[in-house]
């Protein structure tokens, strides 16, 4: 089931300052740039920026000064109703600990999207979602209670509803932080595996070292700066290939 | 123009309208707010979430709706169950005083001391050209807390339109049983002086037997035992209306001077216009006082008017205070689900899908905990209705009407628009420090 999408812009990010409302500076990054379709894994110190940096590209936090466009579209230029259409039409994002409607289904949880958007997209979402949980292997999606799941199955719901309405770009906020090691790393495949094979650009933060090896490339945030970029790509020092 | 359209509608249509046109703000509303979105899935969810919050919410609005709603419909009720039951007393004669008293002992059987219309005056009243029917009411026993009232077999006739088992009374000795008085023909009773509600027991040592029973008219006097006046008079150890060569044939013609006096008579003439006649004339009498009974208790349902108005404004004070005491609980409610909703926010919902939700759950809360108030209200009508006939004997039968639905129907879209504020507040929340509560 494939729904109508645009082609996946690169991301780039220039100049960026983000503050919190007392003044206090909480990221400061001079250049960043993601091409379409590669895989970036975040990671830093507690509290370095990570999940701001995040919040940052996925437009929820406005940026107080520079440059963080997707394509041609600068998010620190758009208002909240155009970065929240944004987020609606072009991205997919899991968080740390699922987030999941616990007194709704799988396959309600994972068609969320199809409440909001607009109505002759609805069918294709829900649709999508029932396909991406047998994917995923879940089982059952219409038991009434989704906390009735294991923690990993509730986190491959959570990737079905990033993904039901075939976002250009993946988002995850520490996605495996609350999983043991062989969910995991069954859920890194899972991820990485869709990610690849519709060519969707995904960008993870993460302390998980499997989910680190499996990205194009790390970046590290210490401070609100970006003080490492590595990986199979490039580093911060230039655009050799490591 | 508008005018000649609304007073050419049935009653029922104009009322049909203005319940609808109340109700307009709330689903005009609703499209606006809810346009292009589903929210049916998580407002369920949220209503399973937190049930026992939204049960008491709605309790609560039930039980506010349920109330007013009940009151109202039951002040309705009160008043056309005593305009029912004075439908039978055209005129009431009896000696100058207060005619709110007379109305109250001649027509609702309240026991009341009242100054006696002595035997002249009331062959005055009877030999009118005008008076087609002069009946004599004499009040004071009681058997088993029914009052006991002395009359004519012509009023028994008029009140009941005839009888609906059994026969007319024929002599002194017997008695017709009003509809609700747990008696059948046959049956005997000794009646004591007095309504026997201060316990003391004061027999005259007569006994009645019933031979008829009146069909329920609906006011107090189905619980009343109807008799010969004659008799009421003797075993009071007074004239019984006859001279010594009475035959002992019950009723009219009374001859004056064996004439004990009667607290109150009923009057009745053909043509309304000479019932008229009639009020004027015995009015302006210095022995008697005429009345409509009617119109006295037309004074006091205007009395009644003014507390149902202010009974109306405290029932939707009460409404109000309740709905924004649940408002406030809402709000409160809004920050525990602020994490949910922030992460609607992150995946990509609208604002206006957030004030949605919020305004809808609301919503909901209000229109079912209205609609049970409603459902409570008829229940708490019937109750109230059947506890004011027991007491009374006048029947009420008071019923949710127009009226209440037009209170509840404005109530429900005045606090559906009101909660447009907890629900706009909880859309401009903030997503990022929602989403790390």
């Amino acid at each position: 089931m494939k729904l109508p999408s645009v082609p996946v812009p690169d991301l780039y990010v220039k100049d960026l300052t983000l503050r919190s409302p007392e003044g206090r500076c909480l990221l400061s990054i001079d250049h960043l740039h993601v091409a379409a379709g590669e895989s970036l894994a975040i990671k830093g110190p507690s509290g370095a920026g990570k999940s701001t940096l995040l919040f940052a590209i996925a437009g929820i936090i406005p940026v107080s000064s520079g440059t963080l466009a997707w394509g041609d579209a600068d998010l620190a230029q758009m208002s909240d109703n155009a970065r929240t259409q944004f987020r609606r039409d072009s991205l997919g994002i899991i968080f740390q600990d699922h987030l999941l409607f616990e007194e709704l289904s799988a396959a309600q949880n994972s068609s969320l999207a199809a409440l909001y958007n607009r109505p002759h997209t609805r069918t294709n979402i829900a649709a999508r979602a029932r396909q991406l949980l047998h994917d995923l292997g879940i089982k059952d999606h219409d038991r009434p209670y989704v906390d009735s799941y294991s923690g990993g199955e509730r986190q491959r719901i959570a990737v079905a509803r990033a993904l039901a309405a075939d976002p250009q770009v993946i988002l995850a906020d520490e996605p495996t932080a609350s999983l043991d090691r062989e969910t995991a790393d069954r859920l890194i495949a899972d991820l990485t595996r869709r990610a690849k094979h519709d060519g969707r650009t995904l960008i993870c933060v993460s302390h998980d070292q499997a989910l680190l090896a499996a990205a194009d490339r790390v970046i590290t945030i210490q401070e609100g700066c970006i003080s490492a970029d590595t990986g199979r790509h490039r580093d911060t020092r230039g655009d050799n290939d490591v | 123009m508008f005018e000649t359209f609304w007073f050419a509608l049935p009653i029922w249509m104009q009322d049909l309208l203005v319940f609808l046109a109340l109700l307009a703000p709330l689903f005009i509303a609703g499209l606006i707010c809810l346009r292009g979105y589903r929210i049916t899935p998580l407002l369920v969810g949220l209503l399973r979430r937190h049930r026992m919050i939204s049960l008491t919410f709605m309790a609560l609005i039930a039980t506010s709706v349920a109330i007013s709603a009940s009151l109202i419909a039951q002040e309705r009720g009160l008043r056309a169950g005593t305009a029912r039951a004075a439908e039978k007393f055209d005129l009431v004669v009896a000696a100058p005083g207060s005619e709110i008293t007379a109305m109250l002992a001649a027509v609702y059987l309240q026991p009341s001391a009242l100054a006696l219309v002595d035997g002249d005056t009331y062959i005055k009243i009877a030999t009118h050209e005008l008076v087609s029917l002069a009946a004599p009411l004499a009040f004071g026993d009681s058997w088993n807390g029914a009052p006991v009232v002395g009359t004519t077999d012509a009023f028994i006739e008029h009140l009941g339109d005839g009888l609906s088992t059994g026969r007319m009374f024929a002599t002194i000795d017997e008695a017709i049983a009003g509809a609700a008085v747990d008696l059948s023909i046959g049956d005997k009773i000794a009646p004591v002086h007095g309504d026997g509600s201060a316990g003391a027991v004061d027999e005259h040592g007569f006994e009645y037997e019933i031979v008829g029973t009146l069909p329920a008219t609906g006011s107090p006097w189905d619980k009343a035992i109807l008799v010969p006046v004659e008799s009421v008079w003797d075993v009071h150890n007074l004239p019984n209306g006859h001279g010594s060569d009475w035959d002992g044939t019950l009723g009219a013609p009374f001859a004056p001077e064996h004439f004990p006096g009667t607290p109150a008579v009923l009057v009745r003439a053909e043509a309304l216009w000479a019932n008229y006649a009639l009020q004027s004339e015995f009015n302006t009498d210095p022995n008697t006082m005429a009345f409509f009974p009617g119109s006295v208790l037309a004074q006091l349902h205007a009395l009644m008017g003014d507390i149902r108005q202010l009974m109306s404004v405290l029932a939707v004070t009460t409404q109000v205070l309740v709905a924004i005491a649940v408002l406030s609980g809402l709000a409160m409610l809004s920050k525990l689900l602020s994490r949910r909703l922030a992460l609607l926010r992150a995946l990509g919902a609208p604002r206006r899908f957030i004030l949605a939700l919020n305004w809808g759950f609301a919503t909901v809360l209000i229109v079912i905990g209205a609609g049970i108030g409603l459902v409570l209200g008829i229940g708490a009508t019937a109750i109230l209705s059947a506890m004011i006939t027991q007491r009374t004997n006048v029947l009420v039968t008071a019923h949710l009407g127009w009226p209440e639905l037009h209170i509840v129907a404005g109530f429900v879209s005045f606090v559906a628009i009101l909660s447009f504020i907890p629900a706009y507040a909880a859309s401009r929340r903030p997503i990022t420090e929602d989403l790390r509560t």
